[in-house]
């Protein structure tokens, strides 16, 4: 079940980012291309989540994850910027300054689309940087399969506890 | 290296945060860390920190006190966490992995995890918040607690 999970989700990211080469040839505009884009990066950094889960095994963080994490954009988007910065070795303050502000403009790039305000369209520089951003999950997802079963829960231990980040 | 025991807590509410905040205070007197409350529409979550010596409160408990302060609390995360300062990586961009486009490197697990414990807001600066382990969850379903 988790394995084919997994895979399942790694293909609609592809599938996803495939969608939006398309888009891009018939010139769809960019506020819907971004949607696309953003969309692939949620579905593979919930696959980086499974990855972990397979390795870890716990049941219990299993079931929180899914029903807790999987629903929270904001909290996907600053896990899979978070891996990224982690493996550029960033310091730590940096990461988290990087991961929160990004995914918080990513968030308003998709109610873009959702709200339909067309009348302001995402930049294509904000598309251009978001596609590099997808385009080396690959070697994310390398340096995810590298991790023993430990790390993994540890990662995953710490992860289930984000939420929607708006604390006062 | 200090152990404490931290509460996840997701619910809806009409009050403002301020008043649960207060609220909260008055009834909790062991708290080692702020109470940390995120409220967007009528959505809720909040947190809250004890000394690991503390009593754990069961899920009962902490719905009977959150109801009381006009919070309808759906599930309750209670985890084993660690704080500690965080002596990892210090150097910005120094190439490979991604940014240097050569093979890719090892993933710092303690620099992520360090990472991730600031942006769920339970760290500051160097300090991290680790957590070890879900020693309770509870979910409210049909108005019972179920521990899962």
């Amino acid at each position: 079940m988790g394995k084919n999970l997994g895979r399942r989700i790694k293909k609609n990211s592809e599938e996803l980012y495939r969608l939006y080469q398309e888009g891009k040839k018939l010139r769809l505009s960019n506020n819907i291309l971004a949607f696309l884009l953003l969309s692939a990066i949620e579905e593979i950094s919930k696959y980086f989540i499974e990855l972990l889960l397979s390795k870890c095994g716990n049941s219990t963080l299993r079931r929180n994850i899914r029903t807790r994490i999987y629903n929270e954009h904001i909290i996907k988007y600053e896990f899979f910027l978070s891996i990224y910065y982690a493996m550029q070795n960033y310091d730590v303050e940096t990461i988290r300054e990087r991961a929160r502000l990004l995914s918080s403009n990513w968030i308003n790039i998709r109610k873009r689309y959702l709200i339909n305000v067309s009348n302001i369209d995402v930049k294509i520089e904000d598309l251009d940087e978001i596609e590099t951003y997808y385009i080396h999950y690959d070697e994310m997802e390398k340096a995810i399969s590298e991790l023993d079963k430990d790390e993994s829960c540890h990662i995953l231990n710490t992860l289930q506890q984000l939420w929607d980040f708006n604390v006062t | 290296m200090e152990e404490h025991i931290r509460y996840v807590i997701d619910g809806y509410t009409t009050q403002r945060v301020e008043d649960i905040k207060d609220g909260l205070k008055s009834h909790l007197t062991n708290l080692d860390d702020d109470i940390k409350i995120s409220k967007i529409g009528y959505k809720v979550s909040l947190s809250f920190r004890t000394p690991a010596n503390a009593n754990i409160k069961q899920c009962e408990d902490i719905d009977e006190l959150l109801s009381k302060l006009g919070v309808m609390v759906t599930r309750i995360i209670v985890s084993r966490v660690v704080t500690y300062e965080f002596e990892g990586a210090i150097s910005s961009a120094t190439g490979g992995g991604i940014a240097g486009g050569t093979a890719a490197k090892r993933l710092d697990v303690g620099l992520l995890i360090a990472a991730l414990s600031g942006l769920a807001g339970y760290a500051v600066g160097k300090m991290v918040e680790k957590s070890e382990g879900i020693i309770l969850l509870c979910e409210k379903r049909n108005g019972r607690w179920v521990r899962i």
